[in-house]
């Protein structure tokens, strides 16, 4: 058992906080921006990690989590992969889909039926290389499940966003990127950067005060994506 | 012309799925002497041409099944069925050959060795055992197979020599026939042909003196081209009832190599097939798998098979599998590929691989596409489609629209004309009239605003015409 563990921690997808190895140069891999600029400005390599999990930590459904990483989406639509939605917690309008600039041909919505089945499912969609990004809202996650995801977004050469309650920001986590958004009726969205490999750990303030030092935690406002 | 014969030598014991491996001694029988016995029975001594009750006495717990020539010839159709991958031309020479005519594809197998190599693979993989050999006349290929000579014999000068050597033990004819022919003087096909062809005909028939000249090429030696039938339902015996999935797995490989051999022969492809798991007399278990095109790799109908499998309770004993395909669909024959299967791009292949992992666990149902679709009334404006018949549609011009959308419009609060949904609601933008639907009784008449909630969630709400002070909730901007 601990030889399995010690063989899997060996995989180059699993990133441990204390590994000296971890040489930030190491994960920067390819990046997806956001399309939001100042965002991707505090984001290493410009945007999010491609071949890599993605947490996204919101409270209430509609928030503008979907918002976040659309203009990232519908660029990668285009590419010649697809998008697959798994557990989605409503239907994903078409309309709206389109309008955002998505390609729909290049659209998959899965609905697992449970939560076992919902990070299979996810696992499955990831590892096979055939999605450009895996959007997933599974109702249960544990460490050992997320590090399947994560060696699944390796091998697939996918990116895996996970969109979980705000609650889930206590839990360990071997996503590469986590983000947990905030908003409220006088507030503009807020996106805070709770951990991002790439970043040497010390750099890195989980659970970070929002009006920290210049740092990457600083909480980012989302103004209109970047044109182009 | 080149001929090949695949001569089934264990045939009646491998028409029982696996019985040949199985840890238990078994044996077939005729009449009361043992006909054939399987590995273990041979390691406890047991040979053929035994009394079965010597046999019985040698192993206690023998296992025995009378020889069933019925279960022999369907199994021999199965590997036609199977064998029609390495030729469009085949025929059988019951009971126990198959006659494959391979002139035209070795050049496509990339010669000869090559092909042979493939054919042994083929068999190892389908667990059956055969004596292969080559010859420029089918007879001759026959005979040579009959009697274990595996060197091929590509030129036709070299086929009467190579014949002469034959005993005439291979001539499938009865054993007083055979001593007969012995009294003769005659132990090789090569002293038999040597008679002279009248003397021949009179002392043993015309039909064996047909044969020799076939063999030797001195007569035409037609063949019947065996005809695969367009449905497809294959079974085999589970030997030793058994719920154990590992034993389950050969038979099915069995079933589905012949059903893909056959396939490729009618450049036909399966979307969906049944699996049979017969449990004696009680109801069969149907393990039922689907792809969403048509296709012919028995590996990966075996790796969603295997999936169906793991997944079934399999409640009681597998005494029979089965499989059944009720439609075959026509595959565009691939320019570059005469008989072997398709290696499409390799990006669709995986998107219809996770397609139908997806569907053979969680259903089919639950793997979908979204598309638009024109229609005014918000609930109708999309739909889902089967996954790859999406098409990227015009987006409508319409004011803005929410990412996600209730299946139901939920029926919100409100306090003094104010709707609530965790905590009172803003509006932002609005109305934005929509009405229509009148001809099919679904008509709407609603005012949609986007409002924001305290806690920042940007809804898509609308006020209904028909109900004066009724909000509803119909989807979220995220």
């Amino acid at each position: 058992m601990q030889q399995a563990l010690d063989h899997l921690l060996e995989q180059p997808g699993i990133w441990r906080a204390n590994d000296p190895r971890i040489q930030p140069d190491q994960s920067a891999g390819t990046h997806i921006p956001t399309g939001f600029r100042r965002l991707d400005a505090v984001l290493p390599g410009g945007g999010l990690p491609s071949r890599a999990l993605t947490e996204i930590l919101h409270g209430q459904h509609g928030i503008g989590e979907l918002q976040v990483v659309m203009p990232a989406l519908a660029r990668l639509s285009r590419g010649g992969r697809w998008i697959a939605l798994i557990a989605p917690p409503f239907i994903p309008y078409a309309p709206a889909l389109a309008a955002s600039g998505m390609d729909l041909s290049r659209v998959l919505v899965v609905h697992p039926g449970g939560g076992e089945q919902a990070l299979w499912s996810v696992e499955q969609a990831l590892q096979l290389g055939t999605c450009a990004a895996v959007l997933a809202w599974p109702s249960q996650c544990d460490d050992r499940s997320l590090r399947r995801l994560q060696l699944a977004a390796e091998a697939g050469d996918s990116l895996g966003l996970l969109f979980r309650g705000s609650a889930a920001a206590s839990q360990r986590s071997p996503a590469a990127l986590r983000l947990a958004l905030e908003r409220s009726r006088s507030h503009p969205l807020e996106v805070k950067v709770l951990k991002c490999r790439g970043i040497p750990a010390g750099r890195i303030q989980l659970n970070a005060e929002p009006t920290g030092p210049a740092t990457a935690s600083r909480p980012v406002a989302l103004a209109h994506p970047a044109s182009g | 012309m080149n001929w090949c014969c695949l001569h089934f030598i264990r045939l009646p014991m491998e028409a029982l799925s696996d019985a040949d491996n199985a840890p238990e001694p078994w044996v077939i029988t005729q009449g009361s002497r043992v006909m054939q016995c399987n590995r273990q029975a041979t390691q406890l001594g047991i040979r053929a041409g035994m009394q079965t009750a010597a046999a019985r006495a040698i192993a206690t717990g023998l296992r025995e099944r009378v020889h069933c020539p019925r279960r022999e010839s369907v199994a021999l159709e199965q590997l036609a069925a199977w064998a029609s991958q390495f030729s469009p031309r085949i025929s059988l020479q019951p009971p126990r050959a198959l006659l494959l005519e391979i002139g035209g594809s070795l050049k496509y197998f990339g010669g000869l060795e090559s092909m042979r190599q493939r054919i042994r693979h083929g068999l190892d993989q389908v667990s059956h055992q055969a004596w292969i050999s080559i010859a420029p006349t089918p007879t001759a290929a026959w005979l040579l197979a009959r009697q274990g000579d595996c060197t091929p014999v590509l030129k036709r000068q070299d086929l009467a020599h190579r014949l002469n050597a034959v005993p005439v033990t291979a001539l499938e004819l009865e054993p007083d026939r055979i001593e007969a022919i012995h009294g003769l003087g005659c132990h090789r096909i090569g002293d038999l042909h040597a008679l002279p062809a009248d003397s021949l005909a009179r002392r043993l028939g015309r039909p064996l003196l047909a044969t020799l000249q076939k063999a030797y090429g001195e007569r035409p030696d037609p063949r019947v081209d065996w005809q695969a039938p367009t449905s497809f339902q294959a079974g085999i015996d589970i030997p030793t009832e058994t719920t154990r999935r590992d034993l389950l797995r050969p038979g099915i490989n069995h079933l589905l190599g012949a059903l893909c051999g056959q396939l490729r022969r009618m450049e036909a492809g399966v979307m969906q097939l049944h699996c049979g798991l017969h449990h004696g007399d009680d109801p069969i278990t149907w393990l039922t798998v689907g792809t969403n095109r048509p296709g012919r790799d028995p590996q990966r109908l075996a790796s969603l098979l295997d999936q169906k499998l793991e997944a079934s309770a399999l409640p009681r004993g597998v005494t029979r599998l089965s499989i059944q395909v009720d439609e075959v669909h026509s595959l565009a024959p691939t320019g570059h590929d005469l008989l072997g299967d398709e290696t499409g791009d390799g990006e669709a292949e995986a998107w219809h691989t996770l397609v139908e992992n997806l569907g053979n666990r969680l259903g089919r149902e639950r793997i979908q596409a979204l598309t638009i679709h024109d229609e005014h009334r918000p609930e109708f404006a999309w739909r889902y489609t089967p996954p790859g018949e999406a098409a990227d549609a015009p987006v409508p011009d319409t004011m803005a629209r929410p990412a996600w959308l209730l299946a139901k419009p939920q029926r919100l609060t409100s306090q003094g004309g104010q709707p609530h949904y965790h905590g009172p609601l803003v509006i932002e933008q609005g109305p934005e009239r929509i009405e229509t639907g009148w001809w099919d009784g679904q008509d709407i008449s609603r005012d949609y605003y986007q409002a924001v909630t305290p806690a920042g969630e940007r809804l898509w709400v609308f006020r209904s015409r028909r109900e004066p002070g009724h909000w509803y909730l119909h989807g979220l901007f995220s």
